[in-house]
């Protein structure tokens, strides 16, 4: 882990672990019993850990750098898993061992600030059930993004009240500044996130110019600055939140990545497949369209790794679209340092962008595998799935000092990974995007 | 970052956090039970020679 890393690391720990450091310095009311106080401790360990997740999705670029915000996103998911198993435990030890002082169920007869907990409670297991469960249960991604938002802060608002509530354990005069503190930091990053960030996109709009129809019904939506002078230094393979439509405060924004190179200008072309509620209506976009983008995000990039003698990309479908990015930066750069590219897809009509790769070819020293599952009749190159055996066949000699990118659907990039690292490539030369979190 | 080491770091991170739960529990009781060796008694004694 690098320094950066580390840093970022601790200080989220530090910000989760502080209320309850808090609670165990300082002044401290009277024990109530161990299972009590265990019942307590659990209850401000979760709702330190539901706070923290705003921090997590707040997208801050700096902190976001070092582990890439895929990943980030994933821990959010795996940590707000985990806060909620740990409120059901400080909500279980209450049930089971002091039902009496939680009162009656019924609103107008409880205490308001356990019907506060209570609705807490509610909102984080709403917020886990769809989320986890979002396409069972047949829920719109835009939709989803509504209710998440709104889940997440009712449900901490109910907390901050039922905390405040409750009062026993924060009610000391050096406590009280420390919660108020958390609660409006909080709240200042919910404000960053929802207001002050796309109040900053409205003032650097973009405008669709043109959406070309690709290879395997993928489009290729190009996008102009208007007004300011674009997204700035971005890296090739980074991909950005793209929001379309006359207000970024909707919530409609999506993340993409960014095709073209760097190098090209400020112009940025977007590869997308209509798989999605949103993307299936892709291609009605017109030229005209504004748009907003929130971003360069993402590592899948070969600016991370300077002085590696090449490269090893594995793409599954439109994953094809970070891995272009950087072969076309490559090409621009005149970079001759080899690369070898396993595109991986359904069927040969499927393979967007292959005419494109064909003729980087010709500008780089780019070795192109494609592996088709259901090939044609006169197919001579690779078909089926990805496996070892076929990696074995196909990898250069040097292939275990090169890092490998993956960009694909998850059972495609899991197998490649399992596959290079059987075969010798060190884990932490092997990178991959994580897509479809929800 | 792999997937498999953000796992590893957020179950370590609540593994901390319930492990900090169960400190607090545990020094508050301490506390507590210290009070309650020797009773009423006791705590008279302390009142009148206080630890340093």
């Amino acid at each position: 882990m690098s320094a950066r890393a580390a840093f970022w690391a601790i200080l989220y720990l530090g910000l989760i672990l502080l209320p309850l450091l808090v609670l165990l310095l300082g002044e401290r009311p009277p024990a109530r019993g161990f299972w009590w106080d265990f019942s307590m401790g659990l209850g401000f360990a979760a709702m330190a850990m539901m706070a923290a997740q705003f921090a997590l999705t707040a997208r801050f670029r700096r902190a976001t750098f070092p582990f890439g915000i895929d990943v980030l996103y994933y821990f959010h998911r795996i940590l707000a898993i985990g806060a909620l198993a740990i409120l059901l435990g400080h909500w279980t030890i209450l049930f089971v061992g002091f039902r009496d002082a939680m009162g009656p169920i019924n609103p107008l007869e409880a205490r308001w600030e356990i019907t506060a907990g209570r609705v807490a409670l509610g909102c984080f297991a709403l917020v886990i059930v769809t989320s986890e469960f979002r396409k069972r249960l047949g829920l719109e991604y835009g939709l989803w993004r509504y209710l998440h938002v709104a889940l997440a802060i009712v449900g901490f608002l109910a907390a901050v009240a039922h905390i405040g509530g409750v009062g026993y354990y924060t009610d000391a005069p050096g406590k009280q500044p420390l919660w108020l503190g958390a609660t409006l930091g909080f709240l200042g990053l919910i404000g960053w996130t929802r207001i002050g960030k796309p109040w900053r996109q409205l003032s650097q709009p973009w405008e669709v110019v043109a959406n070309r129809p690709e290879h395997g019904g993928a489009r290729t939506l190009t996008l102009e600055p208007r007004g300011h002078s674009g997204l700035g230094r971005w890296q090739p393979g980074q991909f950005a939140w793209l929001t379309l439509g006359s207000s970024p405060f909707l919530l409609r924004e999506h993340p993409f990545t960014i095709a073209s190179a760097p190098e090209s200008g400020p112009r940025l072309e977007f590869g997308i497949q209509p798989l999605g509620d949103f993307t299936s209506r892709i291609g009605e976009v017109e030229p005209g369209a504004r748009a907003f983008l929130d971003g360069p995000y993402g590592v899948f990039s070969i600016d991370r790794h300077p002085g590696a003698p090449g490269f090893i990309f594995v793409s599954g479908g439109i994953g094809v679209t970070p891995a272009l990015a950087n072969l076309r930066s490559m090409a621009a750069r005149g970079d001759r340092r080899p690369a070898i590219l396993f595109y991986c897809n359904p069927d040969w009509e499927s393979a967007a962008y292959r005419d494109e790769l064909e003729a980087l070819r010709d500008r780089m020293d780019l070795t192109l595998v494609h592996v088709l599952e259901s090939p044609p009749r006169d197919w001579s190159g690779e078909s089926g799935l990805l496996d070892r055996d076929m990696l074995k066949r196909r990898l250069p000699p040097d292939f275990a000092a090169r890092p490998a990118l993956l960009c694909g659907p998850p059972p495609l990039t899991a197998a490649a990974r399992a596959a290079l690292e059987e075969l010798g490539v060190p884990p932490a030369m092997i990178e991959s995007e994580l897509f479809e979190l929800v | 970052m792999r997937p498999a080491i953000a796992r590893l770091v957020a179950a370590g991170l609540i593994a901390a956090v319930i492990l900090l739960a169960l400190l607090f529990a545990v020094v508050q009781n301490r506390d507590a039970a210290d009070l309650d060796v020797g009773g009423v008694e006791n705590v008279v004694k302390r009142g009148a020679a206080p630890r340093a």
